[in-house]
């Protein structure tokens, strides 16, 4: 510790004597009492200035001589403008509380600084002040007392953001940026939470808009978009450090420690030259998933790996190999031995059920890697020539490495995966250019589904291990046993020599197949895609009066490099692009009152025709202060198909997925198939492998296989999908006594259209499903052949629904403060979406977000004597999640987060204890993760 | 682990109201549509009873025993019965373990049980603790009664303990018959029976031909006794008359009916579609070379004699040339067909006796039904002598082999059987027949299916018929039980087929009893 003060008295002695004016003084929290530390002290029409550190003092030196005057500003706070009339003039200012949240600025709603209160479309905004108090163990996962924003856990390190529903882990739908760069994997296509994002002590502001916003934000702003944004080497300086600790508690994990440390360093060397470093560390372990119920492989069904021979159980992995065993039965009574005989006697398959036995499977605790633990460091050097904010040059690079747990179509154990990112970017007051990169190491990271499936195969092929379980099952049988209980014998004699958990020979198989990418015998994921990004914008604002006005645009490049394992880029990467350009136009009228803006934006993408995506929006305020805002808007949004649904060609074990993309649909072959004796016999092959097209050109609905009355598939390549989205809205702080409540409602309507969904489909391995060609019987079609012998396969194609899809709802949040400076905001959002199922029976629209939602806050930032305290309380209903790992009603909850804080200004100190979940009633977030405990939390936060 | 690490964390847990937690993951629970049982023409099962022969008993695997009567198809729709439809108690007289086979005063009179010992059905290495003489008192539904055929129902005295070593009654009726003197159908008639059945009843008056070959077996020969009105006079491998059959099913009938009982009848089916006759293959019998050269030097004679009564013969169309390639024998390298002595082919010596040394042999073809006891015959040696291979170097007797003339005999009884119970079952309202030969061919030819199986007739591996090649497995039994049920619904109006639980389930019942089990 003495080392680390020293250090940090270093830094702030450090000053380089250029000026010739000094002012020092204190700044004070009025409202709160107290000192302010982070405020803001600028010279008044200039970029000169400084902050105060943690006790709320400042020194500032400038080259100008007196008179002239300084703000000082803080967020949250209204700015007091100071004249300054001598050197070494000593400013003491208390600043106050802005009277509502809603005087507060932000910048993303138009590319453009404006009020709160004014923004015409509905933005939630998240800034130190508020991290500062919130309940949760780290600023992102306080993202969920947002109003309107939902959170899915996938695992404790891996929170995944929504707003306004259809929400998957995989949220392709929205969009994170961190100082301008996306933040999603190049391969995934969605952000991994905040694993490769940003350092909790850098944070300066999150903004958050809901819904859709393509129209400034390009493509894939669909669902809704979320600005992270750092502080500033040149406005916040210091070391500042944070630590972290407490246990999580979670029934099947127990109690485990957790550590979150995190220091970042700043230096402003002068007014042209400042940089910063962050570094974050956080270890833990993950809510395991231990949900071990049976499924029929898309929704709950009764039974256990006792009382159900083809159970599969959701968390329970290798489970899902199965097959019919009277089928088995047949092969083995026309396969000759080694001694000559059939292995089986002729007839005897009369003895077996025609019935799917699944093979024995592995827990998701003995595959998955539960340690959390991630790394992240960031640098920034910022070079502003003329010394002041018409042009800075940022060189910025972020690298994030680390475990966590995806849970796409099966559980995923991100390990040692490492993601960079490396911006340049030119930025003035009215334009900005940007580059950079984003390269990804997929690490050791591996399927957990594969896994158990191939530690399975490592020790008994599939055809030994049934063709075993027949057998006993046959012995059982003859030797007088009862079905069940030949089952049971049947199983016994199949598994001797299993694995078991624990021993040398599971260990030497499991680490074998988390190391081997083929996915027919291993589980591993490989990846080093990358994505290039270059966006640029230029405001008109000092050329041009009547009006503001902005064009910009951007360019994107995937390169995909999965080496054939998730990728069909067997041969080498696949690059894929696409482009984007943009302007907009505000003006205002009627005193300011009525703002109008209008943008328009066109993206093409390689695969895809161009597509508009306008927005039309108008603000207007009403009352004597202004304080009655009204907004409303109509905007096009749309999203490109991702890069997997384009071009993924993968076995997920149950299913093939395959990209719609049309160089792709050739490109993946599934491995040699083998075929049913009738189907030996049709073809005169054993095995037969089929490619992706067959999957897009000959397939049958699988929906309509299961209903037993086949039809063709008619799955169109995907296309882009398209949202209309309309919205409302008012805010208004309205006096109530003393105090002043504010007011925020939004109302909105979404009209989908080519939603991007996922149809399976049954590709027959012979014969058309136009039904052409005949079996040997020359009346049953072979395709139909195919089916009832069971030779097809089931593939995950990626298209669009015809089903016309809306989604309409409304949030409402209501804040004030009571008693003496006690916050208190309540917040209620409302989700709906309605579709015809039967317009398009095989459309599952995961919409996954619950129809009503209430969270309440209560808090005091200083309570007494430098303690204060906040409570979060969410409710939400019940609600069905739909996904490809699982379909279920995941029910309603009350959580309950809370934290005390005390600051010590002597020690430069703030320290929080906090818990999680406090009810201790563990809840899911979808069904298939861990679910989720509790968790208590120390922290200790230093000059910050 | 440091308890003082903690010490925050027990701070928070006070203020937690962890204690009345919701189960996170909630058990899942099947949920079946009930469907009620249905009974609208108020069908009495409360007495139900069921008469017949060995099917009725349960009686598998060459015997009966506890559990084989367990799960004997009466004892299964009884079960259901009194699950769902008002049934009342069910009683057998059961036997005294699960061995099988009788003493008779400490002397084994019928075998234990088969088992599969993996290779095939062997005897049960065990001692029969039923004792014959031991009678079974008490109330009494099962009065099936293995080996009885139609006209024994009404014989008094076929329960007779005395008559059981004369062999003039039947041992197993004679455990439970309530007197020396009693018939079936009077101890029947006294249960009172609400509801039975009688299904298997006609089978033994055919099926004891068949077993024996159609000749000469156990001391007796086998005789079609159509024409002959006296049963008395019959053996036990004769086939019934037709009269007598119609009018002994018909009394019993009328008998059971008399005081309003319903009941279901079976009529008689193919029995030559069993494992006991279709299992042993006519031409399975490998030869090399120098083997077969030495099996046909021993038929030169016989050869050249049926060549010789060719060439006298001729243009008589008294010896065909498609008889005489039938009778020629010959053997090749490669798998052979048995030689069979068959009484139905022309007797040369008759016509001239000067061919009077030439037997009536002939290889067996695929219309030949060989018994599955043969395929411990064929192959062994007569006397230990090395060139006296029985079904090669000597002919298969008559008794081994259903030629197609025996099996015509056969088949033109049942049909008249059937016909007859058709009659029977159409001119009593009280009754509703049961095809069981249907259901037997079906099984032939495409297999029963019953819940995940499909069952056929195949020997051990067919799960339809048990190790004796005759008598069904327990899962044939549940099987047949679901048919008969099926029946019930047809000619009353119930709804076992559809009620939940108003059908046995494959899987509660197994295809073999395990030889541990005693």
């Amino acid at each position: 510790m003495k080392k680390i003060l020293l250090l940090v008295s270093l830094f702030l002695n450090i000053t380089i004597v250029l000026s010739q004016t000094t002012i020092t003084g204190t700044v004070n929290d009025a409202s709160l009492g107290g000192t302010l530390p982070g405020a803001n002290i600028k010279v008044t029409g200039k970029a000169v200035g400084t902050t105060t550190d943690f006790d709320g003092k400042f020194t500032l030196q400038v080259s100008d001589n007196p008179p002239f005057s300084i703000e000082i500003s803080s967020l949250g706070y209204q700015s007091k403008t100071i004249g300054i009339t001598k050197n070494n003039q000593v400013v003491n200012v208390a600043l106050s509380e802005n009277a509502t949240s809603l005087d507060e600025v932000v910048i993303s709603a138009s590319r453009t600084p404006e009020r709160i209160m004014e923004s015409p479309v509905t933005v939630e905004r998240l800034d130190a002040r508020a991290i500062k108090n919130t309940t949760a163990a780290s600023f992102y996962d306080g993202l969920e007392n947002l109003k309107g924003v939902d959170i899915n856990s996938n695992s404790l390190t891996f929170k995944s953001v929504n707003t306004r529903g259809f929400a998957t882990f995989a949220n392709t739908r929205f969009m994170q940026l961190v100082d301008g760069m996306d933040n999603s994997s190049p391969a995934l296509n969605f952000a991994l939470g905040n694993l490769v994002g940003l350092s909790e002590l850098d944070v300066q502001s999150v903004e958050l808009l809901p819904g859709a916003s393509s129209a400034l934000y390009g493509a894939n702003a669909f669902n809704g978009i979320m600005f992270m944004t750092s502080k500033s080497p040149f406005d916040i300086t210091g070391v500042s450090a944070s630590a972290k600790s407490g246990v999580t508690y979670q029934d099947a994990a127990g109690i485990n420690e957790f550590f979150d440390a995190s220091v970042r360093l700043a230096h402003k060397f002068n007014d042209k030259f400042a940089a910063k470093a962050t570094v974050s560390y956080l270890k833990g372990t993950e809510w395991f998933a231990t949900d071990t119920r049976n499924t029929n492989g898309e929704t709950y069904i009764a039974g256990d790996r006792n009382s159900d021979i083809n159970f599969n159980g959701l968390n329970i992995y290798g489970d899902e190999v199965t097959t019919n065993i009277k089928g088995v039965a047949e092969i083995l009574e026309t396969t000759l031995g080694e001694d000559g005989n059939t292995l089986i006697p002729g007839g005897a398959s009369a003895l077996i059920p025609n019935v799917n036995v699944s093979r024995t499977g592995y827990e998701e605790v003995d595959l998955m890697d539960y340690e959390a633990e991630s790394l992240k460091a960031g640098v920034s050097l910022n070079y502003r020539p003329w010394g002041d904010e018409r042009l800075e040059i940022i060189l910025n690079s972020k690298a994030g490495i680390g475990n966590t747990i995806y849970q796409g179509a099966n559980r995923y154990s991100i390990k040692n995966f490492l993601m960079h990112q490396h911006k340049l970017e030119f930025k003035g007051e009215n334009f900005f250019v940007r580059g950079y990169a984003t390269i990804e190491d997929a690490g050791d990271s591996y399927d957990t589904r594969f896994t158990a499936i191939n530690v399975n195969r490592r020790w008994k092929d599939d055809e030994t291990w049934f063709g075993e379980y027949v057998g006993g099952f046959l012995t059982a049988t003859l030797g007088g046993a009862a079905t069940d209980e030949a089952h049971a014998i049947a199983r016994s004699v199949a598994d001797t020599g299993r694995f078991l958990p624990g021993t040398d020979e599971f260990n030497t198989a499991f680490n074998d197949v988390i190391n081997d990418p083929d996915l027919s015998t291993g589980s591993k994921f490989q990846d080093e895609s990358r994505l290039y990004h270059v966006d640029a914008n230029y405001n008109f604002r000092e050329l041009v009066d009547f009006a503001e006005i902005q064009v910009g645009g951007s360019y994107r490049l995937y390169s995909l490099r999965s080496s054939g394992t998730i990728y069909t880029d067997f041969d080498g990467p696949i690059d894929y692009d696409e482009y984007g350009v943009y302007t907009q136009i505000q003006k205002k009228f009627l005193e300011d009152r009525l703002k109008l803006t209008g943008s328009i934006r066109y993206d093409k993408a390689l695969n895809f025709d161009g597509n508009f995506s306008p927005r039309v929006s108008l603000a207007y305020a009403a009352g004597e202060n202004k304080n009655h805002n009204f907004r409303a808007s109509w905007q096009r949004g749309f999203r490109n198909p991702t890069t997997q649904d384009q071009y993924i060609g993968l076995n997920v074990g149950n299913a093939f997925l395959i990209g719609s993309a049309p160089d792709n649909l050739d490109r993946y072959s599934t491995p040699d198939i083998d075929l049913s004796g009738t189907g030996s016999a049709i073809t005169g092959q054993t095995a037969v492998s089929v490619s992706g097209r067959q999957a897009y050109e000959n397939a049958f609905s699988l929906s309509s296989v299961q209903a037993g009355a086949p039809v063709a598939a008619d799955v169109n390549l995907v296309q882009p999908e398209t949202v209309t989205a309309y919205e409302v809205g008012y805010r208004s702080a309205v006096p109530v006594g003393e105090k002043r409540l504010t007011i925020d409602l939004s109302v909105y309507y979404n009209e989908y259209d080519s939603f991007i969904a996922n149809e399976n489909v049954a590709v027959p391995l012979y014969g058309s499903v136009d039904f052409t060609d005949f079996a040997p019987d020359g009346v049953t079609p072979l395709a139909l052949a195919a089916l009832s012998s069971g030779d097809f396969e089931i593939f995950n194609t990626y298209t669009n629904t015809e089903a016309d899809i809306t989604s309409y709802g409304t949030t409402l949040g209501l804040n004030t403060k009571i008693f003496n400076g006690y916050n208190i905001g309540l917040n209620y959002t409302y989700s709906k979406f309605d579709f015809d199922q039967d317009s398009d029976h095989d459309f599952e629209a995961g919409f996954n977000t619950p129809e009503h939602k209430v969270k309440l806050q209560f808090g005091h930032p200083n309570v007494y004597k430098n303690f204060g305290f906040n409570i979060n309380a969410r409710w939400q209903d019940e609600y069905l999640w739909e996904s490809t790992f699982h379909d279920a009603v995941i029910d309603a909850r009350t959580v309950i987060d809370a934290q005390v804080n005390c600051k010590v200004p002597s020690l430069k100190s703030t320290f929080k204890l906090g818990g999680t979940n406090l009810t201790g009633q563990e809840y899911l977030s979808a069904p298939g993760v861990g679910a989720i405990g509790t968790q208590y939390y120390l922290a200790w936060t230093f000059n910050n | 682990m440091k308890k003082n690490k903690y010490i925050y964390v027990l701070s928070f847990l006070v203020l937690s109201f962890a204690c009345n937690e919701e189960t996170l993951l909630p058990e899942i629970v099947e949920e079946t549509e009930f469907v009620e049982f249905t009974n609208d023409q108020d069908v009495d099962f409360s007495n139900f009873v069921a008469l017949g022969a060995s099917f009725t008993t349960g009686f598998t695997d060459n015997a009966l025993f506890i559990e084989a009567q367990e799960n004997s198809y009466p004892n299964i729709m009884a079960t259901i019965f009194a699950d769902i439809a008002e049934g009342g108690e069910f009683n057998q007289p059961l036997m005294n373990d699960n061995i099988g086979g009788l003493l008779f005063s400490g002397t084994q009179i019928q075998n234990p049980r088969l088992f599969f010992d993996g290779f095939g059905p062997v005897t049960l290495p065990a001692t029969p603790t039923t004792e014959v003489t031991d009678k079974f008192t008490g109330a009494n539904n099962n009065f099936g009664t293995p080996g009885a055929k139609i006209y024994h129902l009404l014989a008094d005295g076929y329960g007779s303990v005395a008559g059981v070593p004369l062999e003039l009654s039947n041992p197993y009726y004679a455990r439970f018959s309530s007197s020396e003197t009693s018939s079936i159908i009077s101890d029947v008639v006294s249960a009172q029976p609400t509801f039975f059945t009688m299904i298997d009843a006609g089978g033994n008056d055919v099926l004891g031909y068949a077993l024996a070959g159609g000749g000469f077996f156990n001391g007796e020969q086998a005789v079609n006794q159509e024409g002959n009105f006296d049963p008395s006079a019959y053996g036990t491998w004769d086939i019934t008359d037709s009269n007598v059959f119609a009018n002994a099913f018909g009394s019993v009938v009328t008998a059971l009916t008399s005081t309003g009982a319903k009941g279901i009848i079976g009529n008689v089916p193919y029995i030559t579609s069993l494992a006991h006759f279709t299992t042993v293959p006519y031409n399975a019998v490998p030869l090399d070379e120098a083997t077969a050269t030495l099996l046909n030097s021993g038929y030169d004679t016989y050869n050249g004699g049926l060549q010789a009564a060719a060439a006298a013969l001729a243009g008589t169309g008294l010896f065909t040339d498609e008889e005489l390639a039938a009778r020629t024998i010959s053997f090749a390298a490669g798998d052979n067909a048995v030689v069979i002595e068959d009484e139905s082919l022309t007797d040369l010596g008759a016509i001239d006796p000067a061919f009077a040394g030439l037997p009536k042999y002939r290889q067996a073809t695929a219309n030949d039904l060989l018994v599955l006891t043969s395929s411990s015959f064929i192959g062994t040696l007569v006397n230990d002598n090395p060139t006296l291979i029985n079904g090669l170097s000597v002919p298969l007797a008559d008794n081994w082999v259903l030629t197609p003339e025996e099996q015509a005999e056969i088949t033109n009884a049942i049909d008249t059987f059937n016909a007859s119970i058709e009659t029977i079952a159409s001119a009593n309202s009280n009754v509703v027949m049961i095809d069981v030969n249907g259901i037997l061919q079906e099984a032939a030819t495409s297999g029963l299916p019953f819940d995940d199986f499909t069952l056929t007739t195949d020997l051990v591996t067919g799960g339809l018929i048990g190790l004796d090649g005759v008598h069904l497995t327990s899962r044939g039994y549940a099987l047949l039980a679901n048919k008969i049920l099926e029946t019930i619904d047809e000619g009353f109006g119930t709804n076992f087929g559809e009620a939940t639980n108003g059908l046995a389930k494959a899987d509660d019942f197994p295809t073999n009893y395990s030889p541990t089990l005693e």
